[in-house]
């Protein structure tokens, strides 16, 4: 529609002459045309409140094609997006308010959601949208600062944004190609049935490891890089005096770490319920390691991913193109090289933080050689029959998070109690499922239902009643032009 | 690298003071100041027993664990020095350091397949997502007043600017205190003398380390008491330098504290 009302105004689609429109043209006009791209590349991006497809269809496609998806397709409505902000030139501030406002509800609540999620592939795709919410602080904050005039705001909001835009394609490609291994080699993505894989399917454990750390931000890989110029945006913008503003950001710094808390707590449970510890429900073949084929790919990914995370100059410099054309101002090469300067420390920090490992893990190595080691079953506090049941699953790994978030998600519980002197069993189901799906789509559709089924006696699958719709439509048809004449005549006969 | 070494030697009695004086509150003797010194030593000398259901996660993540609490210190300002790291938004690479650590803490604890160490990580994870945006917020509001976001810079303004800064250590060592209690395992979120599972957070998930792992984790625990106490000693010290003379002077309100909160 936005492309629409565009064409007719300006006579052409040529972005350029959008721009010079779009500079003469009114505010409301101008936040009106955004508002309308927004909500189209918003749905193509799987931003709140239009992201209900995301988790139907990130499980249902084919591994490979999932991660391409997520990696690649979602990242095409942020540009869509990004491209926007770039040609209509309006109002920056409110729609940088705006922008951060929504996506920190919506990081936020992606989280709360993908950590309940017991399929593997739903929790990787709400995952998605929390990092997409991240990728959307990042804008918004350079959007405040294109509104604003703060040079530094624009450099870190952008590079920020753009740079977790590549990290995530990246990691999320990653996580969801060990994902499809993990499927193909046990035939379920339930995580509930699944568990003790390390042992099996080395490689995919340790990539998946590896994408899980860069997922949380942890240092010393890409995530961390790209969290850090948000945050670097975050703090540049406190110096500011305006109070709007430094509430805006407090309650995004919180809402940035909160996720970053989150985070822990959901990859720990993924990759622990998956990978660690013993299988949960006895396997019907053994899953083997994928071959060559697939994990060649995905080592070529760690590379670079790892790469970005040791290495960030050599990155910034490929973003920092198309952040300078952000910039309002021309001194965007001599702002930038601060940013450098903190960049080089943090590859220092990297770099021994690596080779610290490597030392302290060459000391323990030296000194468990002197002693001997033998292999035991886990202590159980002396308990003398322990079965694979005793294992915390994943459900109970977030009971704790799971009682604190019921409120504000809806969760369905079937629950049978333990009852009488000697149990005879118990047992407990629980089923997420995403309140705003249920308030925005299931709920209308169930009305306009409803209102449509008051219609039904109109399909009663009798051939007479259909060849009485055909008749009736066609006379209709015909006699509606002279009908119509009627009318006109008599209404010219009666103003005479 | 003083800091570094400083934190260390103190690390080393540290906890066997607060023992101490726990003991000696109650009545008992108590065991000696380097006890906790001895244990590490003794901890190497033994062999380790490990359990069939762990994978290579269970082997690295000791070592892992302590580098990064290594790096947090290395980023530590020391007096009036600048930690062996220091940049802008430095203590967001302080906070996230010790995520890492956390998060192969956790998973290697999921690795064993008991359930004792799954409850510990499970609520390791929900507590330290609570504990991470408190420090933030504490650090945040110290930059937003100093105008710095290097642990250094705002450390230099806090303490050439008015009087007022020391109302406001006071006001920030009671949240590091409550944060600390939190990541350190003290009562009473955490208990670390028994190995009950209703009361564990930390103790439980080392429960199946043995021999030079829990040589390693101990070594952690006990420089994490000590440089969370180097950072709020930063909040009012200006003319004294010396680490250790700073968390000497401390850990007799630590041990008032401490027993406060244990009776």
């Amino acid at each position: 529609m936005a492309f629409i009302f565009l064409g007719i105004k300006t006579n052409s689609f040529d972005f350029k002459d959008f721009t010079i429109y779009a500079a003469s043209a009114p505010v409301q006009v101008t936040i009106g045309l955004f508002i309308c791209f927004f909500i189209g590349f918003s749905i193509k991006a799987g931003f709140f409140p239009f992201h209900t497809w995301l988790p139907y269809a990130h499980p249902a496609a084919p591994s490979h094609v999932s991660g391409v998806m997520s990696g690649v397709i979602i990242k095409i409505g942020i540009y869509g997006i990004l491209r926007m902000i770039l040609v209509i030139k309006t109002d920056y501030v409110v729609i940088g308010y705006s922008i951060l406002f929504i996506y920190v509800i919506y990081g936020v609540y992606g989280f709360m959601l993908a950590i309940l999620q017991h399929n593997l592939k739903k929790l990787l795709a709400y995952h998605s949208i929390e990092n997409i919410g991240i990728i959307g602080i990042g804008i918004g904050i350079g959007c405040i600062g294109i509104g604003t005039g703060k040079d530094i705001l624009i450099i870190l909001g952008f590079a920020g944004a753009l740079l977790h835009t590549l990290n995530h394609s990246l990691f999320k490609s990653l996580l969801f190609y060990g994902a499809g291994n993990v499927y193909q080699a046990t035939h379920t993505m339930n995580i509930e049935q699944l568990g003790g894989l390390t042992k099996r399917m080395p490689h995919t454990s340790l990539l998946f490891l590896i994408s899980a750390l860069a997922i949380c931000g942890l240092p010393p890989f890409n995530g961390f890089i790209s969290e850090f110029l948000i945050y670097s945006g975050m703090f540049a913008g406190l110096q500011q005096l305006d109070l709007f503003l430094l509430t805006a950001l407090v309650f995004s710094m919180f809402a940035l770490v909160l996720i970053g808390g989150l985070a822990l707590m959901c990859f720990t449970k993924a990759y622990g319920a998956v990978f660690l510890g013993t299988p949960r429900i006895a396997e019907k073949h053994i899953p083997e390691e994928a071959g060559w084929g697939k994990l060649l790919p995905m080592y070529s990914i760690l590379i670079l991913m790892v790469s970005i995370g040791i290495f960030p100059n050599l990155f910034m410099e490929i973003v920092a193109v198309p952040v300078g054309l952000f910039s309002v101002s021309t001194t965007l090469t001599t702002s930038i090289v601060p940013l450098y300067e903190t960049l080089i420390h943090i590859s220092y920090g990297a770099l021994i933080f690596l080779v610290l490992v490597a030392i302290l893990y060459f000391i323990r190595t030296l000194i468990l050689s002197k002693n001997e080691f033998i292999t035991g079953p886990t202590w159980g506090c002396g308990y003398i029959a322990p079965t694979i049941k005793m294992q915390y699953t994943a459900s109970s790994f977030i009971r704790a998070y799971r009682k604190l978030a019921e409120p504000i998600l809806s969760i369905h519980k079937k629950k049978k109690e333990i009852s009488g002197i000697f149990p005879t069993g118990g047992r407990q189901e629980t089923h997420p499922y995403d309140q705003a799906e249920e308030l925005m789509i299931d709920y209308p559709i169930g009305q306009f239902k409803h209102f449509l089924n008051k219609f039904a006696f109109l399909q009663n699958g009798n051939p007479k009643f259909y060849i009485l719709y055909g008749v009736t439509f066609i006379l209709l048809v015909l006699a509606f032009p002279s009908i119509l004449n009627i009318i006109i005549s008599i209404l010219n006969f009666l103003n005479q | 690298m003083l800091s570094l070494i400083l934190i260390f030697l103190a690390s080393l009695f540290f906890t066997g003071v607060i023992n101490r004086t726990k003991s000696i509150a109650s009545g008992r003797k108590g065991p000696g100041i380097f006890q906790g010194l001895k244990d590490i030593i003794r901890l190497c000398k033994k062999g380790s027993v490990f359990s069939g259901t762990t994978s290579f996660i269970f082997q690295i993540a000791p070592v892992i664990y302590l580098a990064s609490v290594i790096m947090a210190i290395l980023v530590v300002p020391f007096g009036e020095l600048k930690g062996m790291i220091s940049f802008d938004g430095d203590f967001v690479f302080f906070v996230y350091m010790l995520a890492l650590g956390k998060f192969f803490n956790i998973i290697s604890a999921l690795d064993t397949g008991s359930s004792f160490q799954g409850m510990g990580a499970s609520r390791e994870a929900l507590f330290s997502m609570f504990a991470e945006p408190a420090f933030f917020i504490l650090i945040g509001s110290f930059s937003l007043l100093t105008g710095h976001t290097s642990f250094h810079d705002i450390f230099i303004s806090l303490h050439f600017s008015s009087s007022i800064s020391y109302i406001l250590g006071i006001l920030a060592t009671f949240v590091l205190i409550m944060i600390a209690m939190i990541e350190n395992s003290r009562m009473p979120i955490d208990d670390p003398k028994t190995h009950l599972e209703l009361t564990m957070i930390h103790e439980v998930m080392i429960l199946d380390n043995s021999g030079i792992d829990l040589a390693i984790i101990f070594v952690h625990n006990r420089s994490k008491i000590c440089y969370v106490w180097c950072l709020n000693c930063k909040f009012f010290y200006r003319y004294i330098p010396i680490l250790y003379f700073n968390s000497y002077f401390f850990w007799g309100t630590n041990n008032i504290r401490s027993y406060c909160r244990f009776t």
